[in-house]
């Protein structure tokens, strides 16, 4: 579909970017994004400006327009600025005062908040950079300044940037330095210019707040149990405050409500009376309308309730109060505790202030309603995993529950301990708050810390505990730390085997990535945004609701119950807010707003026929995309637009308020055509995608031809992209993490798509061109092996840097005494001995010495007496114990790096950074992009590999083997698009639903001399006879994977045991034993070898001498019986100790198992 | 005047802060601009023409005088009542009260339980409702092809309140204790240990809506004065006479400066 034109052969985009410096005619903001300014320049993708421009081919130029506004993680970056400058401010407003009990003349009331900017500054506060953060250990944070206003005696004080803590802050949002910052600043800074941003770093390690899906809150879902017969419609209600579900069920064919601090199901009649509603006729008029069905369904409800004799709204209220079980400090009457609850508890989102409570009544008469509407057709449920149903929370909104949860602890802490000052009956001074807030100020600090970095989100008001919010930022690879930040967790357990939640949704397409999904456990619940998605932050709701009015929308509380069911409602988030007569109209015109940027351009409307509803979302953590405006069956994207976009007259947000391309989440999606491709437009046409690829993601993105795959197979790879070994950050050898996988030589791949070069992924690759021969050769290539020239692994094919961090840290004891870094030893020739060969006079490694195992890199001392107290004068000169950081592994690394720091407290800070530089050797693991992943299976000479006729040898055999049942066939077009390329000088561009066409591949092959699909005629290596068959032959692009020989390598002989058991220990990196578990067990009983089992069982493991009474059948020790107090029948045998053990735990619990020995032979 | 006018009447809304600068006889500067804003949208919608144009007037806000819809759900908007007997507020909280005088002729029960006193008949029927404000409406009528406007206050929904039923079931509980405390009658004497608690500690700090329902409580009903269907402050309002000295107002403003005026609160920057 897009791009055919990649002929000629200057116009290989890797040609251009140094080419046309000169004609940049960017714009200030475009400055520091160089991948955007390419589209600036005369030749883009070898297309000039004079060219024609083909809307259906270069819609496509609108996408990278769209990431370079949002980026792929912006929707982080969004939620977090939306979080420090509208949330806090909304947060400090709901919490703004802080009275004291004792004075009631006292107050402390917060005017401003402000995230790392003083009132005064128009600048934002210097903070340290965040790489050096990352070096040092520290968190990346900026203050918090609140502004206050309090009492002093008589008079009101103000003041000003009064800090009460430290807010950690997401890299690259807008309280970032990096915000903004041009290329060279990001170099200045020691960080990458590709770098997504979107994490905290906290204690020096980054770490990401996941996206969280839940079910949206305060809508109703209604829900049928068929084999039950119930009908259930559900709110959770969620406010600041608490959180809370209403339900309205069916029991018997009757309809009742639920809540939790309800003590049992009250009659929806009766909580319908307590709202005011007295009349059973306007009850009936509000659920059922006129509607006979309904009214029949519905009538019995009403005999409940007279025979319990309640009419009135007052009878209806006590009898509320009466079964509400709340737990409160004042007791309130049974009728207070009914207004109470219809007031606040039920349906808690909404709360009445005054006596009317019509609005909360209509709500419960519409839950009602849609109970009714599901019982009469069972199909008017709605779906729990419908995509539109759900609501994806992100690290903005999570930190917000966190922040309300500390400040409010804050100030319960700050008015305790105002209280205790101001009770002291005769202060000497006047008192000032202030001296007293800031011993508080360390819990907002610590507590937010805590929370990211151990991932306990634990709020108190809602009670809960909630683990495994935060993640590391995986930095396996660009891609890795790229797919982290796309990827949605959802709160769905893992372990329940229901397929709904983990099944594609219909409703997700273009949304979440149709592949990116991990196997196993998690399938189906770990999601991935798609390429073009935005996730909404909250708006305004009053503003959106008055402007309804506007637009001739009735309000509600001049609508009587019998004409409200007679036209369409309005719902605002959910909660009715009028009616309209003429809902299609009244949606245009809405829409006419919002495409004119009269209405935020994340404001969803949408019409439901069978609920007879219009309704309007503003709330956040909906998913939406954008797509171009269709109008008469004409897409309203024309050429001239493309062509100013790319002249960079117009940005994607000019595309937005031209009212040419919009925002559609879920919901209206459904209530919109979409066209495809241009060809597809006719008169009902409302909307044009922008691109088909954008269906996947990120990760998904970087398959070429993924389209021509089994899907599955695209699934494995997006799990496996995560793990190839490549370039990380342009910043990766000024990092020190824990452990770094590094290529040698990496390489863009030969075939692209949109989407590598959308995410730059050509910038920073994880792979490398491999020339593939697809043939069986030598016979270790079996099960997916794979055959490896040694000639290519000499010159670099696959090879790697592993580097691996060593923290130590230089205590300071309370005695004053603290850990030192002794020198080397030398032995008598004055060398230094063979374990601190690698060491420097300063005792620490010296930069680029190579440690073997056992030698020592950081020579750390130890005070011998660090508990001594301080009186000890002596203990400050006392002698060091050494307790040096040792090396120890199979094979020897090379200091890469040794930094020394001081840490937040004082504490110098050693980071030895280790290197090793690895190349493939027998049984590292290897993958296309295809899903095709094989482990070395033979490293064969050069000269014994074949060769075709221009003596080009394979760097990897594949055994052919592996396409029939995989069906991945675009692994095989991406070796001819490969070849093709490879001859023709160009990148081909294996886009999905795209790319370059087979065809036209075939034409070059042939152009240049070779056969149509990619066969060559090859040589053997080693008869040089012509082989038998056409072999299909040419590159194709193989990550090396982070799962290396080396790095699980084992073996034991000897070595250490469990205390408690005494057998060896488990897993490799305790030196553990190679189990001979169960299966293996049977079959050396079923085989009858008897001994090798004792051998295996017992004598390699934990065999154990006991002594045994051959009389009572105890144990005893030193051949005496214990119980039968006599040496006469013990007997020494062998168990294993694991048996004994057993016994003597049976024997504690009061069961005596007792031996009974018998002769062998 | 009638406040039976919710089949007719004909609510627009319009920019809540600008409906309170009128002035007396002139046509709204708003309302004008609606209209025409509504045209434009008319000719965008060519299947739904401009067919006439009408002039609207606007009546003054009259000070110390209310208008208010009252709406009687559940009974049919054919069947007024006319028997109004008394007609209460609370000011402060908004509640009115409506008393009308029941038809004891028809269907009418002497026996009834809550009638079983014959000295305390129930003979009229009281209605309750809150009044709720809604700025930007308005009461029209088409008077010579002139749509009249008139601002309206309040609306509210009155329910028959059943108050007597109430008070039957306090009464009832109040003697059953009475009779539960009598029976009892004088049992051993417990001694009672006090203490005393200042009344800030102890007495419920009540908000949101159970401090409405209080104030609503401690206030006393103060009579409202109806103004009947036969009065003539029906005509007053809606007379085209009085605005004789009519003033066109003419807009200033174009048609964008309104539309952005509107949406001024939900514009995106």
């Amino acid at each position: 579909m897009v791009s055919r034109k990649r002929s000629s052969s200057n116009s290989g985009p890797g040609s251009l970017p140094n080419k046309h410096h000169n004609h940049r005619h960017d714009s200030n903001s475009a400055a520091n994004d160089d991948s955007f300014n390419e589209l600036l320049k005369p030749i883009y993708k070898g297309k000039s400006l004079a060219d024609e421009v083909n809307t259906a081919e270069d819609k496509w130029n609108l996408l990278p327009a769209f990431l370079k506004v949002k980026g792929l993680v912006k929707q982080h970056l969004d939620s977090f600025n939306y979080f420090v400058d509208v949330d806090l401010k909304k947060i400090l407003k709901a919490n703004e005062k802080v009275l004291s009990d004792v004075d009631p003349d006292f107050y402390v009331k917060y005017l401003d908040i402000r995230v790392g900017q003083k009132s005064s500054s128009k600048t934002k506060d210097p903070i340290l950079p965040p790489h050096e953060c990352r070096l040092r250990d520290l968190t990346y944070s900026a203050p918090i300044y609140v502004d206050v206003e309090y009492t002093r005696g008589r008079k009101i004080i103000m003041h000003r940037d009064l800090e009460i803590g430290k807010m950690p802050i997401m890299l690259r949002s807008n309280k970032c330095i990096l915000d903004g910052a041009s290329d060279s600043i990001m170099a200045e800074l020691n960080e990458c210019p590709l770098d997504p941003g979107g994490y905290f770093i906290v204690n020096g390690t980054e770490k990401v707040i996941l996206v969280q899906e839940q079910l949206s809150k305060n809508r109703i879902i209604v829900e049928a149990d068929e084999k039950k017969g119930i009908v259930q419609a559900s709110v959770t209600s969620s406010t600041h405050e608490r959180k809370s579900k209403t339900y309205v069920v069916t029991k018997n064919d009757k309809i009742y409500l639920k809540h939790n601090s309800i003590s049992e199901e009250v009659p929806i009649v009766l909580v319908l009376k307590a709202a005011g509603i007295t009349s059973d006729l306007e009850i009936m008029q509000l659920v059922c309308g006129d509607d006979a069905t309904y009214q029949d369904l519905f009538v019995v409800n009403f005999e409940e309730v007279a025979k319990m004799g309640i009419f009135t709204q007052q009878q209806a209220l006590e009898y509320l109060g009466s079964k509400v079980k709340t737990m409160r400090r004042y007791k309130l009457t049974t009728l207070q505790e009914g207004i109470e609850a219809v007031a606040t508890t039920i349906i808690a989102h909404l709360t009445v202030d005054n006596l009317d409570f019509k609005e909360k009544a209509l709500y419960m008469a519409m839950m009602a309603r849609r109970v009714v509407m599901a019982m009469h057709n069972p199909k008017m449920v709605d779906d729990r995993d419908y995509v539109g149903n759900k609501r994806l929370e992100l690290a903005g909104q999570l930190m917000s529950l966190l922040f309300e949860d500390l400040f409010k602890k804050f100030n319960t802490d700050f008015k305790a301990n105002i209280d205790k000052i101001l009770r002291k009956p005769n202060r000497a001074t006047e008192f000032n708050p202030l001296l007293s807030i800031n011993i508080h100020s360390n819990n907002i600090t610590s507590g937010l810390n805590r929370a990211i970095s151990t991932g306990n989100w634990s709020l108190k008001r809602f009670k809960m505990e909630r683990a495994g919010v935060t993640h590391v930022l995986s930095r396996l690879s660009y891609i890795s730390a790229l797919g982290m930040m796309t990827r949605i967790s959802s709160q769905f357990e893992k372990s329940r085997k229901v397929s709904g939640p983990r099944a594609l949704q219909p409703s997700q397409f273009g949304m979440l990535c149709t592949s990116d999904t991990p196997e196993g456990e998690a399938c189906g619940l770990v999601k991935n945004l798609a390429l073009m998605t935005h996730i909404t932050t909250d708006d305004e709701e009053d503003p959106i609701r008055k402007l309804c009015f506007l637009i001739g929308v009735e309000n509600i509380s001049l609508i009587d119950s019998a004409n409200l069911h007679s036209a369409y409602g309005v719902y605002l988030n959910g909660t009715i807010i009028g009616t309209t007569r003429f809902p299609t109209k009244f949606v245009s015109q809405f829409r006419s707003l919002r495409r004119t940027g009269k209405v935020s351009e994340f404001i969803s409307i949408y019409t439901n026929l069978h609920q007879k509803a219009v309704h309007i979302a503003t709330d956040g953590g909906r998913i939406c995309r954008p797509l171009i405006i269709v109008s008469q069956g004409e897409s309203k994207v024309k050429s001239h637009h493309l062509l100013q976009l790319k002249q960079g007259k117009l940005q994607f947000d000019d595309f937005l308020k031209q009212g040419l391309v919009e925002y559609l989440d879920v919901n209206e999606e459904n209530d919109c055509f979409i066209a495809l491709y241009e060809s597809d437009l006719s008169i009902n046409i409302t909307h044009l995608e922008i691109e088909p690829f954008t269906v996947l993601g990120a990760v998904a993105g970087l398959i070429p031809y993924p389209h021509h795959n089994q899907s599955p197979r695209n699934t494995y790879q997006c799990a496996m992209g995560k793990q190839a070994i490549g370039a990380i950050a342009y910043n990766q050898f000024q990092r020190i993490d824990t452990l770094l996988y590094l290529m040698v030589y990496p390489q863009q791949p030969m075939v692209k798509t949109k989407t590598i070069e959308l995410i730059d992924y050509d910038k920073l690759p994880a792979g490398q061109n491999a020339t593939v021969a697809v043939m069986s050769y030598s016979g270790y290539d079996i099960e997916d092996a794979l055959v490896l020239n040694k000639a290519s692994i000499d010159r670099g094919f696959g090879r790697c840097q592993v580097l691996r961090k060593n923290t130590t840290i230089l205590k300071r004891y309370p005695n004053h005494t603290k850990d030192i870094v002794a020198g080397m030893r030398v032995n008598e020739n004055n060398e230094p001995i063979f374990q601190h060969q690698s060491l420097g006079p300063d005792g620490l490694g010296e930069v680029g010495t190579r440690v073997e195992s056992g030698q020592v890199y950081v020579n750390k001392c130890v005070p011998a007496n660090a508990s001594d107290s301080i009186m000890d004068q002596a203990a400050a000169t006392t002698e060091h114990r050494e307790t040096p950081v040792t090396y120890r592994a199979p094979e020897p690394s090379y200091i890469d790096q040794v930094m020394m720091s001081v840490g937040d407290n004082d504490q110098a800070l050693i980071k030895v950074l280790l290197r090793q530089t690895r190349r493939p050797e027998l049984g590292d693991k290897f993958s296309s992009r295809h899903g095709q992943k094989g482990v070395c299976g033979i490293i064969v000479q050069q000269e014994d590999l074949p060769f075709n006729d221009d003596g080009v040898c394979p760097d990897i055999i594949m055994n052919p083997h592996g396409f029939p049942s995989r069906m991945t066939v675009g692994k095989m077009i991406e070796l001819i698009s490969g070849k093709a390329g490879v001859l023709n000088g160009s990148l081909e561009y294996g886009t999905c639903f795209g790319g370059s066409k087979l065809e036209d591949m075939s034409k070059i092959l042939v152009d240049k001399g070779f056969n149509y699909s990619g066969k060559d005629m090859l040589y053997s290596g080693i008869t040089g006879e012509c082989l038998q068959a056409y072999i299909f032959f040419g590159p194709i692009y193989y990550q090396k994977l982070k799962h290396m020989v080396l790095d699980k390598m084992h073996a034991r002989s000897r070595g250490p045991r469990a205390v408690l058991t005494r057998q060896p220990t488990e897993g490799r990196s305790r030196d553990g034993g190679l189990r001979l578990g169960e299966m293996e067990r049977d079959c050396v009983i079923a085989y009858g070898a008897s001994q090798l089992l004792l051998e295996r069982l017992m004598l390699s493991s934990d065999a154990f001498e006991v002594d045994v009474c051959n009389e009572c059948g105890l144990m005893g020790y030193n051949g005496w019986c214990t119980s039968c107090k006599s040496a006469e029948f013990v007997v020494k045998m062998t168990i294993p100790y694991a048996a004994k053990l057993l016994f003597q735990e049976l024997l504690s619990m009061n069961i005596a198992p007792r031996l009974k020995l018998g002769d062998v032979f | 005047m009638s406040l039976f006018v919710q089949d007719e009447d004909d609510q627009i809304s319009s920019e809540p802060t600008l409906s309170t600068t009128y002035e007396q006889t002139d046509e709204d500067m708003p309302d004008v601009q609606e209209e025409s804003i509504e045209e434009k949208k008319d000719n965008e919608d060519e299947l739904d023409p401009v067919v006439q144009s009408i002039p609207i007037h606007l009546k003054p806000v009259i000070i110390n005088q209310e208008l208010n819809i009252l709406q009687y759900p559940g009974r049919p908007a054919q069947r007024e009542y006319n028997n109004i007997v008394t007609s209460q507020i609370k000011p402060k909280s908004k509640v009115i009260a409506i008393s009308t005088q029941i038809d004891t002729t028809k269907f009418y029960d002497e026996q009834y339980k809550y009638n079983t006193d014959l000295s305390n008949l129930i003979k009229t029927q009281v209605h309750e409702g809150n009044l709720i404000n809604t700025p930007g409406t308005y009461i029209g009528s088409v008077q010579d092809n002139k749509l009249v406007l008139a601002p309206l206050d309040n609306v509210a929904q009155l329910r028959p309140a059943l108050n007597y039923i109430d008070k039957d079931v306090a009464q009832k509980k109040q003697m059953q204790q009475l009779d539960a405390r009598q029976s009892q009658g004088t049992g051993p004497v417990q001694v009672v240990q006090m203490t005393v608690k200042s009344s800030s500690d102890t007495a419920p700090r009540l908000g949101g809506a159970l401090l409405s329902r209080k104030i609503a409580d401690d206030e006393d009903f103060v009579n409202y004065k109806w103004l009947g269907k036969a009065s003539t402050a029906e005509r007053s309002l809606f007379d085209l006479t009085e605005t004789e000295q009519e003033k066109i107002l003419l807009t200033k403003g174009t048609k964008k400066e309104y539309v952005d005026l509107l949406v001024k609160e939900t514009a995106s920057v």
